[in-house]
């Protein structure tokens, strides 16, 4: 038996009229790499859950009423992230005692687990490690919608509230950075070579 | 594309492209011959590949748990949320109803700190419209509940419709295997003692696939029919969240579905004793005829005589009823039929005998109830409401 996965215009419009399958479906599909992407925005699981349960809410309220979307994820991450960023403002409002910054895209790399390859990789690892440990909160985020989420520019800009071309950019100059810091690499085992011989 | 294509990119150029990217995160055969075969054409550029790989390769997260439980929760919620709001979502109800299941094995993990036998815990991922079975391996197999024969043989393989799907001949641990019936669903099996079960609608039944040498141990949440093969030497426990039953060969009826307020064991022939799973409980000896209720509110077991019919029905097809309140009917029908069927508030006056024929369709059993009770019946949007 062969299983065609309906496209996202088809589950869509099909929940839109009422088919709880479609809403099952689309709820398993996306919930938890809402949630995973929550982590990276807070702690607090909490929040990451009431944002997730208020979004869907929303949506099966409004469900006659939404606009067509030819890819639901995006649909739904760019809402998600904006009721969760009003659930952070608002903990913290109450939490006095967080001086932490404004904006936080907290991320840990699989590379940060797993650096037990070989001595000369190794080394590479460190240096890029290094390099992403720098990236800024927005530099960290564009790269997560376009390398773990799957995202293209325009859709990135639109979650991010830029325009298309700084986040093509934003994305540019980040791969560039850890590039720059390999190829560093390239530049010090020359010149240690150069001045050893 | 091309490979030629490929031969002014930079590392920046290859990171960026999603041919790349993909076959970087999630290779295939066909990705990995034409990649392999670009940096076996073009060595000069293999420096080059290997780092925009890297690169790749180090931007991907460490992989993060998410505690499924707490999303099952959140659908849970989302479905009830909505049939507060309007009628038309009503329908929904089914969901909810496959994933309560979920929620109850939740709350289990906390009960079986307490009781006597932990009880098997399954996370399942969503509604379900199939039977399931998970084995003791974690593999997991659907099948359609209707015309489905399970048999699990005494050389310790399980057979679907006569195919094999596990093997533990080879295996000498005893591990369980979990089948679960969706609302609406029915099934049989057949265990490796040749002791037969019929399973209701929105059951779990979880067994070792070989028992131990001195007891034989099932797992039950929901309701079904024990027909038991004897054996004095190998007594055989059923034991749901609350209650452990020991056999000696025989056939009765359990009921412990975990929204129900009491767990009922009801004997038609042989022996049973009864009691909480608890260590050192109390137990309780029935007879033929006689059915034990565990009130989960007041804590307490108690036992009477019944009319068996009433409780074995449903395996025949048919369930009657004896001066039950309207609304258990419908609480019975809706499981059974995988139906949402709202009750007006006041209705649980009015009680119900008779025979009902499950093989009819939903709308003709509500229509016969109306016949004989003062009830009527509305159907909107593939819900039924009952009123006074």
């Amino acid at each position: 038996m062969k299983l065609i996965k309906p496209s996202d215009t088809e589950v869509w419009t099909k929940f839109k009229n009422g088919n709880d399958e479609a809403l099952s479906l689309i709820f398993s599909e996306n919930s938890k790499k809402l949630y995973l992407y929550g982590l990276k925005l807070t702690a607090n699981h909490t929040i990451i859950e009431d944002s997730i349960q208020d979004l869907f809410s929303d949506l099966v309220r409004n469900r006659k009423n939404l606009g067509p979307t030819d890819n639901i994820h995006f649909y739904l991450i760019k809402s998600f992230k904006r009721r969760l960023q009003r659930q952070i403002q608002k903990e913290k409002r109450y939490n006095l005692k967080d001086n932490t910054e404004d904006y936080v895209f907290d991320i840990t790399y699989s590379i940060e687990h797993d650096i037990i390859l070989e001595e000369k990789s190794n080394h590479k690892l460190a240096l890029l490690n290094k390099a992403l440990s720098e990236l800024s909160s927005r530099q960290k985020e564009a790269i997560y919608f376009r390398f773990t989420e799957g995202l293209g520019y325009e859709q990135i800009a639109e979650i991010m509230e830029m325009n298309v071309e700084s986040c093509r950019n934003l994305i540019y100059r980040s791969i560039k950075s850890l590039k720059d810091s390999l190829c560093g690499n390239v530049s010090i085992v020359l010149f240690f070579l150069t001045h050893h011989f | 594309m091309e490979k030629r294509q490929y031969l002014k990119y930079t590392t920046e150029d290859f990171i960026l492209d999603r041919e790349f990217s993909g076959w970087v995160i999630n290779p295939d055969k066909e990705s990995d011959q034409f990649w392999n075969s670009f940096i076996q054409e073009y060595p000069e550029k293999g420096d080059l590949v290997r780092n925009a790989a890297l690169i790749i390769k180090s931007l991907q997260p460490i992989t993060q748990e998410v505690p499924q439980q707490r999303i099952n929760a959140i659908f849970q919620k989302i479905s009830q949320s909505s049939k507060s709001i309007t009628l038309n979502y009503y329908s929904q109800l089914k969901y909810v109803a496959g994933i309560a299941l979920l929620i109850a094995a939740g709350s289990l993990i906390w009960l079986s700190v307490q009781n006597n036998h932990q009880f098997p815990v399954e996370v399942a991922s969503g509604p379900m419209l199939k039977g399931k079975i998970i084995l003791s391996n974690g593999a997991t197999r659907e099948f359609d509940t209707e015309q489905t024969t399970l048999k699990q043989t005494a050389s310790g393989s399980l057979t679907l419709n006569d195919d094999t799907i596990a093997d533990h001949s080879k295996n000498t641990t005893t591990a369980m295997n979990q089948i679960i019936i969706p609302y609406g669903k029915r099934s049989e099996i057949t265990l490796a003692d040749g002791t037969h079960i019929w399973l209701n609608s929105g059951s779990q039944l979880s067994y070792p696939s070989e028992f131990k040498t001195d007891s034989r141990e099932v797992f039950l949440s929901g309701e079904a029919f024990f027909d038991v093969m004897a054996n004095p030497h190998k007594p055989f426990f059923v034991i749901t969240r609350d209650v452990k039953i020991k056999v000696l060969g025989t056939s009765f009826n359990v009921s412990s579905y975990n929204e129900d307020n009491t767990t009922q064991t009801v004997l038609v022939k042989g022996k049973v004793s009864a009691g909480k799973n608890k260590l050192f409980a109390k137990t309780i000896d029935l007879t033929p005829g006689e059915r034990m209720i565990f009130d989960k509110i007041n804590d307490q077991l108690s036992k009477e005589h019944v009319n068996v019919e009433l409780y074995a029905s449903w395996v025949k097809g048919y369930l009657v009823f004896d001066n039950v309140p309207i609304t258990e009917v419908y609480k019975k029908l809706g499981r059974y039929y995988n139906q949402t069927i709202l009750t007006e508030d006041g209705l649980e006056i009015i009680t119900f005998s008779g025979k009902l024929d499950l093989k009819d369709n939903i709308k003709d059993v509500l229509d016969n109830i109306s016949f004989a009770s003062p009830v009527k019946v509305f159907e909107k949007n593939g819900t039924f409401i009952i009123k006074i």
